[in-house]
């Protein structure tokens, strides 16, 4: 995620002697709590597959190598940039030892990946993870037998108690090359050997990249051997060639081959007991409920309740003023207001504790008002996360993004948005087509309000009312699929047809809720303390310098004449620049003061909301989608939110509508 | 095809069974598991051995019985002679010995749910053309009078049912290999949840969720429907417990 800066580069580009683990599996089977166990270091691990989009590394000390975890793959060719990343650490990373991490009870689906390993070459280990969920639906696996079929060593974890770990440890200290090898259908062991003749060396065997190019749409060619015009001409025209003697896709073929080998490991190796009605009728209840189509969605608005009532009402409301007029306002505030009263200059005095003062202002508005909103946002968010509902959520949505130019896939995006819009930005990884891409980020950057952003949203709201909040919503969401509709228009090309899985219902874990909601809230609140410091001290020199009513007066025409908010909400404007949250706050602040009426909340806050997101996510939107697009889409974005704030305040003014 | 072109011991089983099907009701027995025939009348040796090692008859003193597995076999192959008979005859107006000729061939090639939908197809035949009795199969027994593709896309299925994957007839090599993973593989059976919002189907431990331009591109056998399930009018209503 976001967190970890390393990239594959940094990691393939230290060529030293040390030994490289490189963990390999499908989406959701734990690679990264395994990448936790063996490091030591913390990843955020998840219910849903695309948790993972970037690499993170980190050093095993009891296996003396650099262990290093890659985004989980759907099949062996790869669909989008996220799953193109394992293939490529794959290809690049020296010294390289493979565990694989696959789900017990899925052993069929694990086992052809772990075939398709097989052909790199490279010393392997396979980890059967999950073994509780197998046991309990009673499967049982012949570890040893397993390890001797496939010739290297296999090992049983349950990832989440740390059960099987020092087996595993145990199995990584001697990994093997499989002297299993499959035969495939001629015409294809033909083709792999001529396509490996014009391939450059890579750190894994040329048969296998060949069967991948083989198995693959041709653009994969392309990203591969991109460099090498004359080879990539030729190796296309080997596999248009092969593929014009057979009828059925070429991957079929190889295929076929695998899957049998694949069934008779599996009648060698594994038994299922029947255990009829094993099964959670409660799982298989609430699985059915969250996914029909009348009372998935009546779950769906249940759940934003929940959320509106604990995040808004509870931590924006009762916890915000408990930290902001008892912890704040009269036990740590006023002693220090007396500490600094002392100090003679006046100029120094105002920076720290005056009205755009480093503490009174910068420090209350960060730990006062968005650490508690963040920090319970986050909470929900993880619970959410855990339980496996936004897989769920994707089904529910899938028509919906579908009209504007998305599909199911892209609802993992756009909710992380509500958390971090930097870090949803990021995972729009996931999605196949640059088009989807962009639309993406266009709503994320539009109208996405992030975790504090939506804490103090919801908190603003508990105090005007559940009525608008509803209509605030509404309009949100009506403009969100307008803009989204207009992009898809704008962006001709097709819409990717959905498929994804459902991982089963699970029971969020204490101990991996709490450590992430601190570590997120930890990292957020770490990011976010220097911009709220540089904010106010910006805007205390404007104020000094007689600057601040200048940029008012300059401002004032659209912040008074077309929003008709008090001239005071330019400065928070101003400050959007920075940090959306930071306005977020700033206007929290004033409504309690009592500076905004409810419709100018409504209206102030709907600008914010659309307005531009904030410098970290303004880079990563530039940095991911390229400076052009990226501009484009900041511009426009900075526009439309005046114009649509001006608009709401004349209709709703002229409807008399001031809740 | 090569399976066929060779001499195949199987169809040899199938013709005996056939010979001995219709020995019994010529003497008017109706044949079932138990019925018992003088040896003399089966033939040779050789051709007894094979029969035997197959379990379809074991043999006391010098009487043949029928075993339960070789009612079974002589039943369908018969089944599909007088069924493939009928059609040839009614539908594509077919001369005697012509007619003959090709269901001798066609009862070694159907399984058994294409022979149903002949079965559908011409109403539940009850004798073929030259009067003799068709031993009637699962789907007479249910009483099916609409006859449904054998291979349909998966949007045809109604939510609920379950189908073996026939095919993934899909170009996108990116979303063959997935669904391949996922175990959405010919042969494999599935079973559709529902199709709103999104098509849910469980195939082993997965369950897989996608829209109906991929629906359309999984052709399916669907199981044979129950008549006792209801159709429709269940979209609304939730079981309570874990499904099948």
């Amino acid at each position: 995620m976001s967190e970890k800066d390393t990239t594959a580069a940094a990691i393939t580009e230290n060529r030293s002697e040390e030994k490289r683990l490189v963990l390999v599996g499908h989406p959701n089977v734990g690679k990264s709590k395994i990448f936790s166990l063996l490091t030591g270091q913390y990843v955020i691990v998840s219910n849903y597959p695309g948790t993972t989009v970037e690499i993170s590394s980190g050093k095993a000390t009891e296996l003396d190598c650099l262990v290093v975890d890659t985004p989980g793959i759907g099949g062996i060719v790869p669909r989008s940039d996220e799953e193109l990343v394992a293939l490529q650490t794959l290809l690049t990373t020296e010294n390289a030892d493979v565990l694989q991490i696959g789900d017990a009870k899925n052993l069929r689906r694990t086992l052809l990946l772990t075939l398709a390993l097989i052909e790199t070459g490279l010393p392997l280990v396979l980890d059967l993870n999950m073994t509780d969920e197998a046991e309990k639906k009673g499967y049982h696996v012949d570890v040893a037998r397993l390890s001797r079929s496939l010739g290297f060593p296999v090992a049983m974890t349950v990832a989440t108690e740390g059960r099987g770990t020092s087996e595993l440890l145990d199995s990584l200290r001697r990994p093997a090359r499989s002297p299993l090898r499959i035969t495939y259908d001629t015409r294809v062991e033909v083709a792999a050997l001529q396509i490996a003749e014009h391939l450059p060396d890579y750190r894994i065997s040329k048969r296998a990249i060949a069967l991948t190019l083989l198995s693959a749409n041709p653009s994969l060619v392309d990203t591969l051997l991109g460099r090498h015009e004359k080879e990539c001409r030729a190796v296309k025209e080997i596999i248009a060639r092969t593929q014009g003697e057979v009828l059925e896709p070429l991957q079929q073929l190889i295929m076929n081959a695998r899957t049998a080998c694949v069934e008779r490991l599996i009648r060698e190796c594994q038994t299922q007991a029947k255990r009829p009605g094993f099964r959670s009728r409660f799982a298989g209840f609430l699985d059915r409920v969250s996914i029909h189509p009348l009372w998935g969605a009546l779950t769906l608005f249940g759940i934003l309740f929940v959320i509106y009532e604990f995040v808004g009402v509870f931590a924006a409301g009762t916890v915000v003023d408990f930290f902001q007029d008892v912890i704040f306002g009269e036990v740590l505030l006023p002693p220090v207001v007396r500490v600094a009263s002392a100090i003679p200059f006046i100029v120094v005095r105002d920076f720290l504790v005056g009205p755009y003062g480093q503490i009174t202002m910068g420090i209350t508005l960060a730990l006062g008002i968005v650490l508690p909103t963040v920090t319970a946002f986050f909470l929900v968010f993880s619970i959410l996360e855990d339980t496996g509902y936004l897989p769920r959520l994707q089904v529910m949505l899938n028509r919906l993004f579908s009209f504007v130019g998305l599909n199911g896939k892209a609802v993992i995006p756009i909710v992380l948005g509500f958390g971090c819009g930097t870090m949803a930005v990021i995972v729009t990884r996931i999605l196949e087509t640059r088009r989807e891409r962009i639309i993406a980020t266009l709503i994320l950057a539009l109208g996405i309000p992030c975790a504090p952003q939506m804490g103090l949203i919801l908190g603003l709201f508990a105090k005007i009312g559940f009525i608008p909040l509803i209509l605030f919503f509404v309009f949100l969401t009506c403009q969100l699929i307008a803009a989204g509709w207009l992009a898809s228009r704008l962006f001709p090309g097709e819409t990717t047809a959905f498929v994804t899985e459902l991982p089963p219902y699970r029971l969020p874990q204490a101990g991996n809720v709490a450590s992430k909601t601190v570590y997120r809230s930890y990292w957020f609140i770490r990011e976010v303390i220097p911009w709220f410091l540089i904010g106010t001290a910006m805007l205390f020199l404007a104020d000094l310098t007689g600057a601040l009513p200048g940029l008012k007066r300059l401002l004032q025409p659209v912040v008074v004449g077309m929003l008709d908010l008090p001239a005071q909400t330019s400065e928070g404007f101003i400050l959007g620049f920075l940090r959306r949250e930071y306005v977020a706050a700033y206007f929290f602040d004033m409504y309690g003061k009592g500076l905004l009426d409810n419709l100018q909340a409504f209206v102030s806050t709907m600008v914010m909301t659309l307005f531009i997101p904030c410098t970290a996510s303004t880079f990563v939107i530039i940095k991911e989608r390229g400076t052009g697009v990226g501009l484009a889409i900041v511009g426009f974005v900075t526009v439309y939110a005046i114009l649509a704030g001006t608009v709401i305040n004349f209709v709703l003014r002229f409807l008399h509508v001031t809740f | 095809m090569e399976e066929i072109c060779k001499p195949c011991t199987a169809e040899e089983r199938e013709e005996l069974l056939e010979e001995l099907w219709t020995t019994l009701e010529l003497d008017r027995i109706t044949p079932q598991p138990g019925s018992r025939m003088p040896l003399a009348k089966l033939g040779n040796a050789e051709r007894l051995s094979l029969l035997i090692q197959g379990g379809d008859i074991r043999t006391e003193a010098d009487q043949a019985v029928l075993t339960e597995q070789g009612y079974q076999k002589a039943k369908e192959v018969v089944r599909n002679h007088r069924l493939s008979e009928r059609l040839l005859h009614d539908v594509l107006n077919l001369q005697s010995d012509e007619m003959e000729r090709s269901a001798c061939r066609y009862e070694h090639m159907l399984d058994s749910e294409a022979a149903d939908s002949i079965c559908i197809l011409l109403g539940h035949p009850r004798t073929c053309p030259h009067g003799k009795y068709i031993p009637p199969g699962e789907c007479c027994d249910a009483g099916e009078t609409s006859l449904r593709p054998l291979v349909v896309p998966l949007t045809e299925l109604d939510p609920g049912e379950d189908a073996t994957v026939a095919y993934v007839g899909t170009r996108d090599n990116g979303r063959l290999s997935y669904l391949t993973s996922l175990g959405v593989v010919t042969g494999r059976p599935v079973q559709l949840s529902q199709k709103r919002p999104s098509y849910i189907v469980k195939v082993d431990e997965n369950a897989v969720a996608f829209d109906e331009s991929i629906a359309r591109e999984i052709f399916v056998r669907p199981a044979l429907r129950r008549r006792s399930r209801g159709r429709g009018g269940h979209r609304w209503r939730l079981r309570w417990g874990s499904d099948r």
